[in-house]
């Protein structure tokens, strides 16, 4: 992470924050805090885009900063999902697409097994936090049921937000976010927020209503692009969202297609693998990326990109 | 002059009510006069109250049979003043009720999404001001803030194109007109804000040549900063001309540029859209230059003079995430969600590409207000 200041000179950024009306800034344990004692990486592994299950941690080659790590492979079955739906509502999705968007919603909710919890954003150019975590799945519905559809787009700051809420606890946080459009009114660029995706743990999945157009181009050259002129390449923010964070994004031409594709996404969030491993000793403050490779050239492993530590 | 007297002849037969279904005209000139004569009887019933079926009914004509009329009325300019003064249908009140008739069968179609039905009634009434004008419309007039409004419908709905086209076309019809050159400069640089290589498309789409688009991006900014140059030239007090001169040289990477533009903004202000964004894009500037705690002050200050400004929230809460603080990030985005759901004021960023004052139902009612007051006082 280039040009933060140092730890001194944050106190007084702290201080303003408590003079916006009403802030109370929770007590919650920041992600990848200083001093972080396991770094947890979230994968996916596929064979022709098909979730790949029964590996073993011998089947990872992970790196941090270039150095080769011991990694333990740890169950997912036993930690809880958090589902964060960030929704978009606008003008544009109203009538029978905001009633399947609903239905896909509500399916996805219904997927969430015992322990799990979820939370509901919805945005247009206004992003609100409908139903913060919860495990009560009629109370997420409800809140699912009363969206309404209006108004512009504001997909970044939104995704913003959706990576900032603080995680549930103890858990695998999925941010599953929908647009079916541009953005049209968000105050944060892309690339702003694909750096920012960086200091945290959360997983992106996209799904939009319509792809970028084709460029031929691989993700890590659309990031490139997108950070020297982030106005030029706004569109580009899920599909990089989600690469940065170890995701992946969808586009579906249908909203017929959204229950199945949010089903599809929970099904593959829960075939993924979490690795573990102890950071180096000679780690610093900063960015740390780290890179995952399968031993069989076969497979393909989805994974964030690094951490901040 | 032979033929437009009995042309007038013929509409004081309509409006007199002596033509009848049965005595329909069967040569091309009567059956000018006879068309002539109902769309005016449409307009008359318009301006004596009968609003709704007014309305109604002038929706219902087609489109060439409206041109007709107005192609018709348009011609002998030479005569004009000569019909001007002798004619309740050549009066301005007439003709400006006439627009106003137009207006709102134009806003209608606008409710239905269809944009070219609202341009082609905007181009009637716009003709019928320019008849009321005498056909020298003069900057500032009814003509020009009318037009304006229309643009700005047009900017609302996110028609930056057809807005800017329309404004061109006006710049010409009223040169030098301030309100117009910040309504085009407007829709020039919510064009260049638009501007993106890799917009959702259809499948298989290809991706726009980024060279071209970047182009078109700096020139759209080119003519929004001259359209403002200029505005400040005519009016040096319109502000928001300075404040959108700031934000393109901001677009351009010109920081200096942009705060040199912002300090010549007045300090304190009644209009809290230009304080809320005058502390946002310095918090922007601050943010570049790495100076973290006064682009967090002036956020906060974005905050205060507007409190429903989410964008100034979501950018507090960037610099608190990007100086290692999620806590405190996710505090400040939790304040701004126990306002989200209730609040009813706009943030003033969301407005911005298409006009800072939005309240165009104001606007048209004051247009409206004015129409019917002329015509009640003759």
């Amino acid at each position: 992470m280039s040009g933060l200041p140092a730890r001194g000179c944050l106190a007084l950024i702290v201080g303003l924050a408590a003079l916006v009306p009403g802030t109370s800034a929770q007590q919650q344990p920041p992600r990848f805090a200083a001093g972080t004692a396991v770094v947890s990486i979230d994968v996916l592994v596929t064979r022709d885009g098909k979730p790949v299950t029964n590996l073993t941690a011998a089947d990872f080659d992970v790196r941090d900063s270039g150095a080769a790590q011991p990694v333990q492979l740890n169950g997912i079955e036993s930690v809880p999902v958090a589902l964060l739906l960030a929704l978009d509502t606008s003008a544009s999705v109203r009538g029978p697409a905001l009633d399947q968007l609903k239905d896909a919603a509500k399916a996805a909710v219904s997927s969430l097994r015992a322990g799990d919890q979820a939370a509901l954003l919805t945005f247009s150019q206004n992003v609100a936090l409908r139903a913060t975590w919860t495990d009560d799945k009629h109370k997420l519905q409800t809140a699912i049921d009363a969206a309404t559809a209006q108004g512009s787009t504001s997909l970044t700051d939104a995704a913003f937000a959706a990576i900032t809420l603080p995680p549930a606890r103890l858990s695998r946080t999925l941010a599953l976010i929908f647009t079916d459009g541009d953005d049209s009114s968000s105050w944060l660029n892309a690339a702003t927020v694909v750096d920012a995706a960086r200091r945290t743990d959360a997983v992106v999945y996209g799904v939009t209503l319509s792809a970028a157009p084709s460029s031929g181009a691989t993700l890590d050259e659309r990031r490139a692009k997108l950070f020297e002129d982030p106005g030029l390449y706004r569109s580009s923010l899920l599909p990089l969202l989600a690469h940065e964070t170890g995701g992946e994004a969808f586009a579906r031409a249908d909203t017929k297609d959204l229950r199945a594709a949010f089903l599809d996404v929970m099904a593959r969030f829960n075939q993924r693998y979490v690795l573990t491993y102890a950071p180096p000793h000679a780690a610093g403050s900063g960015w740390h990326p780290v890179e995952v490779r399968m031993k069989d050239p076969a497979l393909t492993v989805t994974a964030r990109r690094g951490y901040t530590q | 002059m032979v033929q437009r007297l009995i042309l007038a002849a013929g509409v004081i037969l309509v409006l007199s009510g002596s033509v009848s279904h049965a005595q329909r005209p069967q040569t091309a000139s009567e059956q000018e006069q006879w068309i002539l004569g109902e769309y005016w009887t449409v307009v008359k019933r318009y301006q004596n109250g009968q609003t709704a079926p007014a309305i109604k009914e002038m929706a219902s004509w087609p489109q060439d049979r409206i041109a007709k009329v107005q192609s018709t009325q348009f011609q002998p300019e030479a005569q004009l003043n000569d019909l001007l003064n002798s004619k309740a249908e050549w009066k301005p009140g007439t003709l400006r009720a006439a627009a106003m008739l137009h207006t709102e069968v134009g806003l209608e179609a606008l409710r239905r999404r269809d944009i070219g039905l609202l341009q082609f009634h905007a181009g009637i009434a716009d003709g019928w001001l320019s008849l009321a004008d005498d056909r020298s419309s003069k900057p500032g007039g009814l003509r020009s803030r009318w037009n304006v409004a229309v643009a700005r419908v047009l900017l609302l709905n996110g028609e930056f194109a057809a807005a800017d086209a329309y404004l061109e076309r006006l710049n010409i019809k009223i040169a030098n007109d301030a309100a117009v050159l910040l309504a085009l400069g407007t829709a020039k640089e919510s064009r260049a804000l638009r501007a993106t290589v890799d917009a959702p498309a259809a499948a298989g789409a290809k991706l726009r040549d980024p060279g071209e688009v970047q182009r078109e991006r700096d020139d759209f900014r080119a003519a929004a900063a001259a359209s403002f140059e200029r505005v400040l030239a005519i009016d040096a007090s319109l502000v928001e001309a300075r404040l959108r001169l700031a934000r393109i040289s901001i677009d351009r990477g010109d920081d200096a540029g942009a705060e040199k533009m912002l300090s010549a903004l007045p300090k304190s202000s009644a209009d809290t859209s230009i304080l809320y964004l005058t502390h946002l894009w310095i918090g922007q500037i601050r943010e570049r230059q790495q100076q973290w705690n006064p682009a967090a002050q002036s956020y906060v200050d974005a905050v205060k003079s507007h409190p429903d400004g989410q964008s100034a929230y979501v950018a507090l809460a960037h610099v608190l995430q990007a100086t290692g603080q999620p806590v405190e990030a996710a505090g400040v985005l939790d304040r701004w969600y126990g306002r989200a759901v209730t609040s009813a004021v706009a943030d003033p960023w969301w407005i911005y590409p298409l006009g800072l004052d939005a309240r165009l139902e104001a606007r048209f009612d004051a247009i409206f207000a004015e129409v019917k007051a002329g015509k009640d006082a003759k």
